[in-house]
């Protein structure tokens, strides 16, 4: 069973008088724990997929189905708290709330999760800053830090309440070459000790060659396949 | 406890927006709070300068006297017998402080070259001395028992008769019989009250020479006085069961529905502080609008990463809601604290402010701290805050995550 099934999946916008079809048919599945790089030209219709996904976004047909979760049958406030609980995000302008320190940034997943006891989320923030190697920043805003340490933060964030699916979107793009590539080893590294299934879009081409699994859009289509990509690989 | 931490720094991190909206609350409860003071202050000092100079706090009449004593004063005068029985149930009554009677007709005052219809009012001099505290007198002195041909006169009846203190006049009246008579007067005095109306026309005289030139032993009145304005319900409330115990004929009437002037100028300020409430709220409502709106068209992309993080539309809606209270309370609360120092340096300052329409004199500019209006004026503010800024979170709540998080 996957754990994300997307179905002939479609999503069009208006643009003025036109129509742009931004997703046509999209299906895939993607395997619990799996570890899926998204690529595609801009414009490809990948950031509008990873944003359904991530139930930012509504859709016009198909169906996407996360866990047991049928995303489209959901109401606002249920697809708040499903995010909420399952899944963490991590961006490409890090956005961290600036009047935050470290510490708040990571604990606010906490809080939306209903972890009243302050010493209990104190000390998994602490224990997720440690793994970031941030713990010696925990009280720094994040205007005191550097581009590589708020992508850090924003990693601790996203995994900190274990979520079932983590989504990056261009998580790299903002950083230079060496501190992307620790970066995006960390990420994955801390996703799979928590057993997190994550997808992450990139334009990176080396990221996208180094990928277990990828999947490739042009036009709204799944490039190769048509329209249909293949089972999922498992690695 | 998150949400007011998150809406504090974002306070502090707007810091000159938000100075400038707490700086339009601030003034804006400040001038309220001031106004309403001066308000207050003007209807403490007059309804004290009415009960001081005219009404006392309650008048208390031979029953049937308010709706007979026109078309027949006399029998409906108060007996030498009744007067003592009501002064002695009065003068037992606690908060009351002095009881005086009142002998009240119209004549015909002036001399050889001068005469003018005149409201008269015969007066217990010992006791209508302290009744009349608020009276100004002008001239000469104070009624005096041991001088029964003494009069008060009015500043303007002094002035249109052209008496000065020592001057004799001649005083015309009708008996109860229906009978002229005069008695020759010595003016002793002239007084200056707050109302310039009843200085034009007022004289007051010694009661037992007023009786003699009414050839009555009756009152129409004895006015008393309390220690405690606002204890005049419980001495109401005393009066009326002691007055049915003792099966006493009276009737009584408060001040207040006496002082008809004092009514219209309470109703007439109540407008003006109304209207005057009523523009800076609308100011401040727009200022916090305004800083709300700028406030969440910034942070567009914050709340995107919220939402995504899955915060719900509610807790957009309570965030920016606590922001835009928080800064209003604060500057409501600032504004009460400058009030309070204005008002001080104000009261300090023994200004003087010009005579009001229908009134004969000035008085000194004082500000009342008046609690009610500081936490009306609070709450009025984050009521209209809670408003001001519900719009834009609502809106800020709806916006597409996908859009908000596009937002640069």
């Amino acid at each position: 069973m996957s754990f994300i099934q997307v179905t002939n999946l479609r999503k069009s916008y208006e643009m003025g008088a036109s129509e742009v079809h931004a997703l046509r048919d999209v299906s895939l599945n993607v395997a619990e724990g799996e570890r899926v790089f998204l690529g595609g030209p801009s414009g490809s219709g990948k950031s509008t997929l990873l944003h359904i996904i991530g139930c930012l976004d509504g859709y016009d047909g198909g169906s996407v189905v996360i866990g047991e979760k049928n995303v489209a049958k959901a109401n606002d406030r249920d697809m708040s708290d499903f995010r909420a609980r399952n899944i963490g995000f991590v961006f490409q302008n890090f956005n961290l709330m600036p009047v935050l320190n470290v510490t708040e940034n990571v604990e606010y997943p906490l809080l939306l999760n209903g972890i009243k006891n302050l010493k209990q989320r104190r000390g998994q923030v602490k224990d997720m800053l440690e793994s970031v190697g941030l713990d010696t920043h925990a009280k720094h805003f994040p205007n005191e830090l550097s581009g590589g340490q708020r992508q850090r933060v924003a990693i601790a964030r996203a995994l900190v309440h274990r979520p079932r699916l983590l989504i990056a979107d261009e998580p790299t793009a903002n950083l230079d070459s060496v501190t992307g590539a620790a970066i995006m080893a960390l990420m994955l590294e801390l996703s799979r000790n928590h057993g997190s299934t994550v997808i992450i879009c990139t334009h990176n081409p080396e990221l996208l060659d180094k990928a277990e699994r990828r999947i490739m859009l042009r036009d709204g289509l799944l490039e190769n396949t048509g329209s249909i990509d293949a089972e999922p690989t498992n690695h | 406890m998150f949400l007011v931490k998150i809406a504090w720094r974002n306070i502090l991190r707007h810091n000159r927006r938000s100075f400038f909206a707490m700086l339009t609350i601030l003034s804006g409860v400040a001038g309220i709070i001031l106004f309403g003071g001066f308000v207050q202050a003007n209807y403490l000092g007059l309804r004290e300068s009415v009960i001081r100079s005219q009404y006392g706090h309650l008048q208390i009449h031979k029953a049937g006297y308010e709706v007979n004593h026109q078309r027949d004063p006399d029998n409906y005068r108060m007996s030498p017998e009744l007067a003592a029985k009501a002064k002695a149930v009065l003068e037992s009554t606690p908060h009351v402080q002095i009881t005086s009677r009142r002998l009240e007709f119209t004549g015909l005052i002036g001399n050889e070259k001068n005469s003018r219809a005149a409201i008269i009012r015969g007066v217990d001099p010992d006791t209508e001395s302290l009744i009349n505290s608020a009276l100004t007198l002008l001239e000469g002195n104070d009624l005096d028992a041991a001088e029964p041909s003494g009069v008060l006169l009015g500043e303007g009846l002094a002035k249109s008769v052209n008496a000065k203190v020592g001057d004799t006049l001649t005083l015309l009246g009708s008996t109860v019989n229906g009978v002229m008579n005069a008695v020759d007067v010595k003016v002793v005095g002239v007084f200056q009250s707050f109302a310039k109306e009843y200085d034009d026309t007022a004289m007051m005289m010694v009661m037992e020479n007023a009786q003699s030139l009414l050839n009555t032993r009756s009152a129409d009145t004895v006015v008393v006085l309390l220690d405690d304005t606002l204890a005049l319900p419980e001495v109401v409330a005393e009066l009326s069961a002691r007055a049915k115990a003792q099966n006493l004929d009276i009737e009584w009437l408060e001040w207040s529905k006496m002082a008809t002037f004092y009514q219209k100028v309470v109703e007439l300020y109540d407008g003006f502080f109304l209207f005057i409430n009523l523009v800076i709220y609308i100011i401040v409502l727009f200022g916090v609008a305004n800083t709300m709106i700028v406030t969440v068209m910034e942070r567009t992309s914050e709340i995107g990463t919220l939402r995504a993080m899955g915060t719900r539309r509610g807790g957009i809606v309570s965030q920016f809601l606590v922001e835009g209270l928080m800064l209003a309370l604060l500057g409501a609360l600032l504004g009460v604290l400058v009030s309070i120092v204005l008002t001080w340096l104000i009261n300090n300052q023994h200004i003087m402010m010009p005579a009001p329409p229908g009134s004969s004199k000035g008085y000194p500019l004082q500000l009342l701290y008046v609690p009610s209006i500081w936490l009306s004026s609070v709450s009025a503010v984050g009521l209209i805050a809670f408003f001001a800024t519900l719009a834009p979170a609502m809106q800020a709540s709806r916006k597409a995550i996908v859009d908000a998080l596009r937002h640069v």
